[in-house]
């Protein structure tokens, strides 16, 4: 299968889901009324309303916090040149847990507009404290080792913050708890408007740079021999990381898994170049956030399973399999 | 054609003195080999001349201008460097591979040109790999995976060729392939090529130049039939040898002893 084939059935996977999204609920809505809804609405049609007022918002945040975070694991994947390295080893999603449990304890329960401003400031504060610890004594050497390192150990520091702080605050717990647990829904667009241009500029300002990563894969040494200005790159794409994954952890809480598997999907279905793989990271991101989406609204009725909870129910069992059938491709 | 050289250079890691006041000059369009024992300091020499490392004091003259004034991309297109264990992202093409070398001579307007692809046409040819260009890099042999680095140094078509151990964790018949190969680009090509070997009797084969760092200096250099004696291998190495010529090549050859087999 040619590459414009997998990207255009990728496109396509993505559409089914974003149509579906603005269909299923609590209340099924036909295919015909919800693109009507979409386009052309009718101002009493109450199922037009359902799907303006509440589906399309959670499809565009679940769209855009997909996309951001599968495009934030590859760039991490890629500096790191670690596998497993996804944006929460710069401690994004544990400092911005830990901005919203202080938020909780002090202020009570606040906007989620506060909430939101906080996440981010607490994921882009602590992304700032792992790369000054990693790149304090020098930046010869093993750089993004380091970072990884300094990123392990900070974020079990911001962790053990949170807890210790929501064992004394029991009340905050079970206001944090769904927020922890990752969800798309009950966001106005309005309030997520600047969240949501963050991440964008920080989706297109990754345009500029795909040639230079694709030299960077090769190895940081190759890299700086082929005139690649290393640091200035890898400062540039962990600045991007914090954009993205900071304003999707303040959009939508916590959903770690989305960053570290996605990219080994589009890894295994798109030619390793950076010009074609991060699109399709953030294709696939979206789509997988948006099915997870749907799943869990609809599976145990009236109740809603988390997105975050989800995105690892099935994501986990299609990692799996696509790592199972790339070993009986080899032999 | 171009040349490099370090004058007086000092270099190290954190306190630790590495290159002491070294000065050497590679001779041009020749087949230069760093050779010493572990720790001597000829990888970090290679990687200074590369400018992978800043010297503390002294100067890397690329074409007698220092190399730590001149832009990065001009360095890169005169300059190509192929360091020690590289390691090809996972799910790379040769080709893909092969067209990074490409990357100084693009700019942000004119992305791929004709000449791009060309090179790496040749480039490939070069290197014997035109019929392995679209398969996975991770499905190579380690002697296809290591002439694919070297292809991509030669589409980087830089007048200069430095080698971090270009054939270690290979076996001698592709130890043997690697170097004919590295021969090829310096007679066909005129490419002034430096690198840093092991073995003394590969090195005494195929290098016009070879220079001996022992503690951060430079020791002796010369040809390898004037390097190579049993004081100087044991001076560098603290190796006691003996040196007979080899029969069928001429070149020296050294016959290591041990504490089991005195001389």
């Amino acid at each position: 299968m040619s590459t414009r084939v997998r990207l255009s059935l990728l496109v396509a996977a993505f559409l089914v889901a974003a149509l579906s999204s603005l269909m299923v609920g609590a209340h099924w809505i036909g295919p015909a009324t919800a693109l009507k809804g979409l386009i052309a609405p009718a101002p009493e049609a109450v199922d037009q309303l359902i799907v303006r007022s509440s589906r399309l918002p959670r499809t565009v945040v679940a769209m855009v916090v997909g996309a951001s975070l599968a495009v934030a694991g590859a760039l991490m994947q890629t500096l790191t040149r670690n596998p497993l390295a996804s944006p929460g080893l710069l401690g994004i999603n544990s400092g911005a847990t830990f901005a919203v449990v202080l938020l909780v304890a002090w202020a009570g329960s606040a906007s989620l507009a506060a909430w939101s401003l906080g996440a981010f400031l607490g994921a882009a504060l602590a992304a700032a404290i792992v790369w000054w610890v990693a790149m304090r004594g020098g930046t010869s050497t093993h750089g993004p080792l380091r970072l990884v390192l300094a990123g392990a150990a900070l974020s079990a520091l911001f962790t053990a913050f949170s807890q210790a702080l929501l064992v004394i605050d029991q009340q905050g717990l079970d206001t944090v708890l769904f927020w922890l647990a990752g969800a798309v829904d009950g966001r106005a667009p309005s309030e997520l408007a600047p969240l949501m241009a963050v991440a964008l500029a920080a989706g297109l300002g990754c345009i500029p740079l795909t040639r230079a990563m694709n030299v960077l894969a090769a190895g940081e040494s190759m890299a700086r021999g082929l005139g690649i200005k290393v640091h200035r790159l890898q400062a540039l794409m962990v600045g991007l990381v914090v954009a993205l994954s900071g304003a999707s952890v303040a959009m939508a809480g916590n959903i770690t898994f989305v960053g570290l598997i996605v990219p080994h999907m589009a890894r295994r279905l798109l030619p390793a170049d950076h010009r074609i793989f991060l699109p399709g990271c953030a294709l696939l991101g979206a789509t997988l956030l948006i099915v997870a989406d749907v799943i869990g609204r609809s599976v145990a009725q009236p109740r809603e399973i988390p997105v975050g909870v989800m995105t690892a129910l099935i994501g986990a069992p299609m990692f799996i399999a696509l790592l199972n059938r790339q070993r009986s491709a080899h032999g | 054609m171009a040349t490099v050289a370090a004058h007086n250079v000092s270099v190290g890691y954190q306190k630790q003195r590495i290159l002491d006041q070294l000065s050497v000059d590679l001779p041009e369009g020749q087949i230069s080999v760093l050779v010493g024992s572990n720790g001597c300091g000829k990888s970090t020499l290679l990687k200074t001349l590369a400018r992978l490392m800043s010297p503390w004091s002294g100067q890397v003259l690329l074409d007698g201008t220092a190399i730590h004034e001149l832009p990065t991309q001009t360095v890169a297109r005169r300059l190509a460097l192929l360091p020690q264990h590289p390691v090809a992202p996972e799910g790379i093409t040769v080709r893909q591979l092969v067209s990074l070398g490409r990357h100084p001579h693009q700019s942000w307007f004119e992305q791929w040109r004709e000449e791009d692809e060309r090179c790496v046409e040749e480039a490939l040819a070069h290197t014997g790999l035109s019929e392995l260009s679209e398969r996975g890099v991770d499905t190579l042999s380690g002697g296809q995976r290591q002439r694919a680095w070297i292809a991509l140094t030669v589409a980087q078509n830089t007048p200069l060729l430095l080698l971090d151990e270009p054939t270690s964790f290979l076996d001698l018949t592709h130890q043997m392939e690697v170097l004919e190969l590295l021969q090829t680009l310096n007679r066909d090509q005129g490419k002034t090529v430096v690198m840093v070997l092991h073995d003394l009797n590969l090195a005494a084969r195929y290098a016009d130049h070879i220079v001996a760092i022992k503690e951060g200096r430079v020791h002796a250099q010369g040809t390898p039939a004037e390097i190579f004696t049993a004081e100087r291998i044991h001076e560098v190495f603290g190796l006691s040898c003996r040196i007979i010529t080899d029969p069928y090549f001429n070149t020296p050859l050294c016959i290591p002893f041990g504490a089991g087999f005195p001389a």
